[in-house]
C-alpha cells in the first residue's frame, strides 16, 4: 500500500497520505534512510571493509619479516594452485579437495542421524522432552576446545573404546583411535549434529501425519513414505541445517588439527598455519578468499535448487 | 460380504475407544457409520484402514482375514478428513500415487489416473499443484486419488467436513451418484444426519464406543430403537409412558393407541414433530395444546406448545400465538424406545 502510494507520487511536489500523516514522498524516502543507516554502516565497517582488505591482501606480497608489503601480484594465487618454488606439486588443491569432502560428508553423516533422532525427541511425551533435548544441547553450549580435549580422552590407547577396538582386532594394541580420519569424523559430527538436528526436529514437531497416513494407505513402502511424506515436510529444516553444518565444516580447524594430526590438514588449518606460524598474511588471505567463493558457490547451488524444486 | 467386523476393542490407556463392535457392511452398499464426536466412529474406520491396530477382534474384508495386516498391504483406500494431498506433487501424480507404489507401469497408472479424474469431473486440472484448488476440487482430487487404485472398500473420514454448506449438498448427491456408477463399497464416517440419510444404504448410529443401532438408513431414521439414537437423530419430543393395554400406554397427555407392542410397563416414547397432525374433528383429538410460539421455517411452520412439545406442518397455516389446537397422534408416529444396556452402562472407562 505504502509502496504503491510512494510510486504513484512521482513529482516531489505531491503531498501524500502516509500512515495517517500528509507528507511528501521524498520525506518518507529520507526516514527510511535514516531507519535503516546504523544497519547499512555496521555491515560496511564489520563486513564489506574487511572483505575489501582481505581481497586486497590477497595480491600483495609477503616482506622478509613477514609483514604486507604494497607489490601487486598474482604470486600467491600461484602457489595456491600448487606453482611453487620447486614446480608444481598438488598439495594445496588436495587440501581443498579435503576440505570440501570432510564438509560434505560430515553434514552427509548429521543428516542420516539427524532424522532417527528429531523423531526419536518428537516421540517423547512433553515432560521428558525437555529434558531430552537438553541432552542434545549441553555440548552444544560446551567450548569447542574442552569437547574436543574430551574425544582425545575418549580415543586414549588406555580407555575402553582402544581398548575394545584392539580385542577385536581393528586397532593395534597398546594405540589410541587419534589421530585418524575416523576421529576427525567423530569430532566434525559431534560438533555440528544439533545444527542439522534441531532445525529438523522444529521440522518434525509441527509434521502433517496425515499426508504420512496417506502414503502408507497408498501402498507405499517405507522409502516412498520418506521421500514424499516426509522429506517434502522437513526439507525447510533439512536446508537451515545444511547451510548451518556445511559453510562452517569447510572452514573448521580446531577439529582436524587435535584430532586429525599434523598430515591430517585442511583449508582452516592452512590459513590458521599462515596467520599464526607462517607469518604470511597475503597467501593466508588468498586462501581465505577462495574458501569464500567455494562456500558461496556451495550456497548458491544449494538455494539454486530449493528454488528449482520450489517451482 | 464386503467388511465383517467381529468384537474390535480399542482402548487409549484409560479411555475405551472401541468396545465389542460388531459390523457387517454389505458388498456394493454405500454404509456410514454416524454419530457424535468421540464415539469411536473414526477410530472404527482407522482400524479398517489398518492405520490403527485393534486390541482385540478380527477385520474380514471380502472374506479375507486382514486384521493383522498394515495399512500399506490392505485392499482398502481412504479419503482423509484434511484430503492429506502431497503437496510437491501435481494433481495427476497425486491420483497416479497408489498405482505407481504397486509399481504399475507408467504409462497405464497415468491412463487410468486421467480415467478417475474425468469422473470426478477434473479433466484439465492434471498439472495443477494442491495449493491452486478449491477446497472442493481438492476433495475431489482426494477421492479420485483413492479410487484409481479400485479399492475393495473406500473408507472416507468425514469427507465434507472442510466444504460449506451449499457445496456439501452438491457434492453429497455426486458422491452417491458415483458410488452408484462404480457399484462399490463406501464407507463413510460423519457426525452429520442429512449427509448420512441423503448418501447411505444403511448406517450404524455409534455412542461410547459402541454401535447402539445399525440397518437401513429408513429403518433407523422411523425407528430409533433407544434413547441415545433417538436423541442424536432429532426426534425431539420424548415422554414418559406407562403399558395401560396391549398396545396402549398413558402419558401425561392421555392416553394413546399405538400399532407396536410394549415392552416394559413404565418406559419413554418419542414422536417427531411432523407426525403430529391439527385434528380436524373433536374425535380424533389426542390432546390439547396452546400454541406458545409460532416460528416461520419458508417451507415448513413450527409450534412450540405450552406443554412442551414440538410440532411442524409442512404447510403454512394461519395459526395465532396462544390459539388452542387440537393436536391427532397417529398410531404410528409414537415410536417405542427400549431401554438397552447401552444407554445404562458407563462404557468409557476401561475395568
Amino acid at each position: 500500500m505504502q509502496g504503491e502510494n510512494l510510486e504513484h507520487a512521482k513529482e516531489a511536489s505531491t503531498i501524500i497520505l502516509h500512515n495517517g500523516e500528509m507528507v511528501r514522498p521524498s520525506i518518507i524516502r529520507a526516514r527510511q534512510a535514516t531507519f535503516i543507516s546504523p544497519g547499512i554502516l555496521a555491515i560496511i565497517t564489520l563486513l564489506a571493509l574487511p572483505c575489501i582488505s582481505l581481497f586486497a591482501v590477497a595480491f600483495m606480497t609477503r616482506g622478509q619479516y613477514g609483514e604486507i608489503l604494497f607489490e601487486p601480484t598474482f604470486g600467491n594465487i600461484r602457489r595456491l594452485l600448487g606453482f611453487g618454488y620447486f614446480g608444481w606439486s598438488a598439495d594445496n588443491l588436495l587440501i581443498l579437495w579435503r576440505s570440501v569432502v570432510v564438509a560434505f560428508v560430515t553434514t552427509a553423516l548429521c543428516i542420516v542421524l539427524s532424522y532417527p533422532l528429531a523423531f526419536f525427541l518428537a516421540a517423547r511425551p512433553a515432560k521428558t522432552r525437555l529434558l531430552w533435548l537438553t541432552v542434545l544441547l549441553i555440548p552444544f553450549w560446551t567450548n569447542l576446545v574442552i569437547r574436543t580435549y574430551a574425544w582425545l580422552l575418549v580415543f586414549d590407547s588406555d580407555m575402553p573404546f582402544a581398548r575394545i577396538m584392539a580385542w577385536l582386532g581393528l586397532m593395534e594394541p597398546g594405540t589410541s583411535a587419534y589421530p585418524s580420519q575416523f576421529a576427525v569424523y567423530v569430532g566434525m559430527v559431534s560438533v555440528f549434529l544439533p545444527f542439522v538436528a534441531l532445525p529438523i526436529y522444529t521440522a518434525v514437531e509441527k509434521l502433517d501425519w496425515s499426508i504420512v497416513e496417506a502414503a502408507v494407505d497408498l501402498y507405499s513402502n517405507k522409502w516412498r513414505v520418506f521421500r514424499h511424506a516426509i522429506l517434502p515436510q522437513t526439507l525447510p529444516g533439512l536446508s537451515v541445517g545444511i547451510t548451518l553444518t556445511f559453510v562452517p565444516a569447510m572452514g573448521m580447524f580446531v577439529v582436524p588439527d587435535m584430532l586429525g594430526g599434523a598430515r591430517y590438514m585442511l583449508i582452516g588449518n592452512l590459513i590458521q598455519q599462515q596467520f599464526g606460524t607462517s607469518r604470511d598474511w597475503p597467501f593466508g588471505a588468498a586462501l581465505s578468499l577462495v574458501l569464500m567463493i567455494l562456500t558461496l558457490g556451495a550456497l548458491m547451488a544449494t538455494s539454486g535448487k530449493r528454488k528449482k524444486g520450489r517451482a | 460380504m464386503g467388511l465383517t467386523a467381529y468384537a474390535v476393542c480399542k482402548n487409549y490407556g484409560e479411555t475405551r475407544a472401541l468396545y465389542d463392535v460388531d459390523l457387517a457392511v454389505n458388498k456394493g452398499e454405500f454404509f456410514t457409520l454416524l454419530g457424535p464426536s468421540g464415539c469411536g466412529k473414526t477410530t472404527l474406520l482407522r482400524i479398517v484402514a489398518g492405520l490403527e491396530m485393534a486390541d482385540n477382534g478380527r477385520i474380514v474384508i471380502n472374506g479375507k482375514d486382514f486384521t493383522k495386516i498394515p495399512a500399506n498391504r490392505r485392499p482398502v483406500n481412504t479419503v482423509f478428513q484434511s484430503y492429506a494431498m502431497f503437496p510437491h506433487l501435481t494433481v495427476l501424480e497425486n491420483v497416479c500415487f497408489g498405482l505407481i507404489s504397486r509399481r504399475i507401469p507408467k504409462a497405464q497408472a497415468i491412463e487410468k489416473a486421467r480415467a478417475t479424474l474425468d469422473l470426478v469431473r477434473l479433466a484439465g486440472f492434471e498439472d495443477r499443484k494442491p495449493d491452486q484448488l478449491s477446497g472442493g476440487q481438492r476433495q475431489r482430487v482426494a477421492l479420485a486419488r483413492a479410487l484409481a487404485n479400485e479399492p475393495e472398500i473406500l473408507l472416507l473420514d468425514e469427507p465434507m467436513s472442510a466444504l460449506d454448506a451449499k457445496l456439501r449438498v452438491q457434492v453429497q448427491v455426486e458422491l452417491r451418484q458415483i458410488q452408484q456408477r462404480l457399484d462399490k463399497t463406501f464407507i463413510m464416517v460423519t457426525h452429520d444426519q442429512q449427509e448420512a440419510l441423503t448418501v447411505s444404504d444403511r448406517m450404524a448410529v455409534m455412542g461410547q464406543g459402541q454401535v447402539a443401532q445399525y440397518g437401513s438408513v429408513r429403518e433407523v431414521y422411523d425407528r430409533p430403537r433407544n434413547r441415545f439414537v433417538a436423541d442424536f437423530l432429532q426426534t425431539q419430543n420424548f415422554l414418559d409412558a406407562e403399558r395401560v393395554g396391549p398396545r396402549e400406554i398413558s402419558t401425561r397427555l392421555g392416553r394413546w393407541r399405538l400399532c407396536e407392542d410394549i415392552p416394559w410397563e413404565k418406559g419413554c416414547i418419542t414422536v417427531r414433530p411432523e407426525k403430529l397432525q391439527i385434528a380436524r374433528e373433536a374425535s380424533a383429538c389426542d390432546f390439547r395444546a396452546r400454541v406458545n410460539t409460532v416460528i416461520y421455517r419458508g417451507c415448513y411452520q413450527q409450534f412450540i406448545l405450552d406443554n412442551g412439545l414440538l410440532m411442524e406442518t409442512e404447510t403454512v397455516l394461519p395459526v395465532a400465538q396462544g390459539e388452542e389446537l387440537m393436536v391427532h397422534v397417529p398410531k404410528d408416529a409414537v415410536i417405542v424406545l427400549h431401554e438397552d444396556e447401552f444407554q445404562r452402562m458407563d462404557l468409557r472407562k476401561v475395568k
